[in-house]
């Protein structure tokens, strides 16, 4: 899994690529504790293949984390991985965006 | 390998240097010599030409000496004998016998003769000749006179023309009456040149010696030539003188004639009157043939060439005066550098000796001295061996003692600080190992108290014959994140839970024990799923710091009436198949995961279940097992495997999911823990 992080100001973009598993979600993790001073957060699935429940948390932490200083958008999440965010109820909390 | 020690490695170093060092004292000592042995030899060389220059020339200037005396005296004579015509009529008569020996004349051994030509008798003497010889006889005295003596001169002689008669003071009284001197070389040359001449070596026919003469014209008072006087000089006494050298013992003499023929040499015959001109030439030695020209054209000179093989050097001088002879003086040059040869012998033998002595010193002191300084040198080595050998063998209490002041002592120290390290790291490594052995230790006592927490137990219910139950758990790590559980909440009631804790690990197991004994506690206090949900998110929620959260689904199945009561905390939608029906999800809205947010509601719903209606639970370990191309078992596979054993019993379903997912994933790494649980109504 790779992470690729764009900073345009107080938005961050961060592309994840692979799997986000147990294995991987400590890289993003490390991501989302660096977010100090972001008003904006976009996660960009489009290259993401899997999300295990390890990577549901990290997305939980990114959730709980920009909630208290700006907002967190979800954009170009695939069937699967959005099939995993409608049965866990992640779809509820979460920003989808375009 | 066979290692040689370092003390015998020393010990040859030492030993070999010290060698080398002596063979080159030694082999520059023989090459001094060498070289002082050689310039001796030049030295030598240089003295023995000017020897032979001065020799040669002496002996060249020997000759003209000799042969000028009697040259002179040849002269004197024929003067004498011309100037007794001057007074010729007044002149004594002095009478000689022809013929006969006469005892007046004896003079220390000499004769006086007068030998007749053409066998003329004494009565064949006309008064006129006897008169002539009478007058002429005067020189006689002259001869007589002879103040040094007769020397080297074999005789003395006078010849008249006119008459043919000789008369001659010799050593041979023999009575020649066949004697005509007016044919004879000496004669005639003498004639012809006016003047004192010289004659080649020949054998005297009176004496039979070989010899010289010299020879000169007289004259009578109208300058007419009135005869010869001459002067035979034994050649044997001036080859003594010539051939003979003193200073040489290889060395030897000689002189040769205008035709290059021995005039003096010992290899000519000196007596015996077989005397034949010999050439000094030597056949085939062309170098040696050369000099010997250059003798006969009048040159002087020293060179270095071979006669007969052996090298020699040869001087050569002319006789310039009397005689057209030139002189050599031969010496080897081996005799001439023998003085430096022989030296540079010695010397080389007494300086080997000297240096065989000193080797022998050298050797046994250096063997001693190397011998020390080698132990000294290997010893500390040899300690410090012993000390690491007894480290690698485990003991590592090593005290320094070795104080050698270099390097060794370094060695030894560093040595001494890496054993005290090592003593520290293999006990503090000792302890690491038992505090890692612990913590598997308890993490296998986790694993298993994981394990027990769940119901484990099958036939779970043997006293209940209105339903069947089977689960299993296989955690990916040691220590899983999900669980199952099932338990009767009263007689008619049964719950059944299956949950996944987000993550893995001890972390995701203990969060797991709490989220397990939370639903439980909530489930049996007779709280519907919502609510037993609902509680448990609270609690869960409460000092979550780790940010862990729990999908789960809760069914409550009232056991005499088939009503399943079921939320689900966004957990994987179950399986059922209803009797005479296919496997279908049993899909509800999900609700939000459990620890995720404090305030989340959740919803209940209802279905009845019915005899032989089966509920398969799992986690997303089932349906996202991959294989190698990273593709997920999915929920129709899920389903297919399900629909291929439907008939089995709740037990063997399992196992056939189980294997159905191993020859899927056929040998990938497990991702996540594998959870199911499987019910089954039988009445």
């Amino acid at each position: 899994m790779t992470v690729t992080k764009i900073s345009n100001g107080d938005e961050t973009v961060l592309h994840v690529e692979g799997r986000l598993d147990t294995v991987t979600a400590p890289v993003l993790e490390a991501e989302i504790k660096a977010l100090e001073g972001v008003k904006t957060l976009i996660l960009d699935f489009k290259e993401l293949k899997y999300v295990s429940s390890a990577g549901l948390r990290v997305v939980l932490m990114a959730q709980k984390i920009m909630a208290k200083q700006g907002s967190m958008i979800i954009k170009n999440a695939n069937e699967t991985v959005m099939e995993v965010f409608e049965i866990t109820g992640f779809s509820d909390i979460l920003t989808f965006g375009a | 390998m066979k290692r040689s020690s370092i003390y015998k490695k020393l010990f040859t170093n030492i030993l070999a240097v010290s060698i080398a060092a002596l063979l080159l004292f030694g082999v520059a000592g023989i090459a001094g010599i060498t070289i002082f042995a050689g310039l001796t030899e030049d030295a030598l060389i240089e003295q023995m030409e000017k020897t032979l220059n001065v020799q040669v020339a002496d002996k060249a200037e020997f000759i003209e000496e000799k042969l000028s005396k009697y040259a002179s005296d040849t002269s004197f004579y024929a003067q004498y004998a011309s100037n007794l015509f001057l007074g010729w009529d007044q002149l004594p008569e002095r009478r000689i016998d022809v013929l006969q020996e006469s005892s007046e004349s004896d003079f220390e051994g000499y004769t006086l003769n007068i030998l007749m030509p053409n066998n003329m008798a004494v009565s064949e003497i006309s008064p006129d000749m006897r008169s002539h010889m009478d007058k002429l006889c005067n020189i006689a005295y002259t001869f007589e006179a002879r103040e040094e003596g007769m020397g080297i001169c074999a005789a003395l002689y006078m010849s008249s023309e006119k008459y043919g008669y000789t008369l001659m003071y010799d050593k041979f009284p023999k009575q020649y009456n066949n004697f005509d001197p007016r044919n004879r070389p000496w004669y005639i040359d003498a004639e012809a040149n006016g003047k004192v001449i010289w004659t080649e070596p020949y054998v005297d026919t009176v004496s039979g010696e070989l010899m010289i003469t010299c020879s000169a014209p007289f004259y009578d008072t109208v300058d007419a030539f009135a005869g010869v006087v001459g002067l035979d000089i034994y050649i044997a006494q001036i080859n003594a003188q010539i051939v003979n050298i003193s200073f040489s013992d290889s060395g030897f003499a000689f002189a040769v004639n205008k035709d290059g023929d021995y005039v003096a040499s010992s290899e000519i015959a000196l007596d015996g009157g077989d005397y034949k001109a010999q050439s000094a030439k030597k056949d085939g030695q062309e170098g040696y043939n050369s000099i010997i020209d250059r003798m006969t054209s009048g040159e002087k000179g020293l060179v270095s060439e071979k006669i007969d093989g052996v090298e020699c050097f040869i001087a050569f001088a002319p006789v310039s005066k009397n005689v057209d002879w030139s002189v050599a003086i031969v010496v080897q040059k081996a005799e001439i550098i023998k003085p430096a040869v022989d030296t540079g012998i010695r010397i080389t033998a007494i300086i080997i000796s000297v240096f065989a002595a000193v080797f022998v010193v050298i050797i046994f002191a250096v063997v001693l001295l190397s011998g020390k300084i080698s132990k000294n040198l290997s010893n500390p080595i040899m300690l410090l061996k012993t000390e690491v050998e007894k480290a690698g063998g485990g003991n590592l209490d090593f005290k320094n003692h070795i104080q050698t002041g270099d390097e060794i002592q370094s060695l030894a120290e560093s040595f001494e600080k890496m054993t005290g390290d090592l003593r520290g790291y293999i006990k503090n490594l000792a302890f690491v190992t038992a505090e890692k052995e612990r913590i598997g230790a308890e993490l296998n006592v986790a694993t298993q108290i994981q394990a027990s927490m769940l119901p484990c137990i099958f036939p779970a219910f043997p006293e209940r014959d209105e339903f069947e139950i089977y689960a299993s758990m296989q955690p990916a790590k040691e220590v899983g994140g999900d669980f199952y559980d099932f338990f009767l909440v009263d007689d008619d009631n049964l719950a059944v839970v299956i949950a996944d804790v987000s993550g893995k690990g001890v972390p995701a197991a203990l969060f797991m024990v709490i989220a397990k004994t939370l639903i439980k506690n909530y489930a049996q206090t007779g709280k519907n799923a919502a609510d037993t949900l609902i509680e448990t998110n609270k609690q869960l929620c409460e000092g979550n710091d780790a940010g862990l959260f729990v999908t789960a689904w809760l069914g409550i199945l009232q056991i005499s009436t088939g009503k399943l009561t079921f939320a689900n905390a966004g957990h994987n939608a179950p399986v059922l198949k209803k009797a005479g029906d296919s496997f279908k999800f049993l899909k509800n809205k999900a609700s939000f995961v459990l620890a995720g947010m404090e305030d989340t509601k959740y919803k209940q719903s209802e279905i009845m279940l019915e005899k032989d209606d089966m509920l398969f639970l799992y986690t997303d370990g089932v349906t996202e097992a991959s294989n190698v191309n990273e593709e997920l078992f999915g929920d129709s596979r899920l389903l297919g495997i399900l629909e291929s054993c439907k008939s089995l019993v709740p037990a063997n379903i399992l196992t056939t999911v189980k294997r159905g997912i191993d020859s899927f994933v056929a040998g990938e790494q497990q991702f996540d823990d594998i959870t199911m649980l499987c019910l089954k109504l039988k009445k």
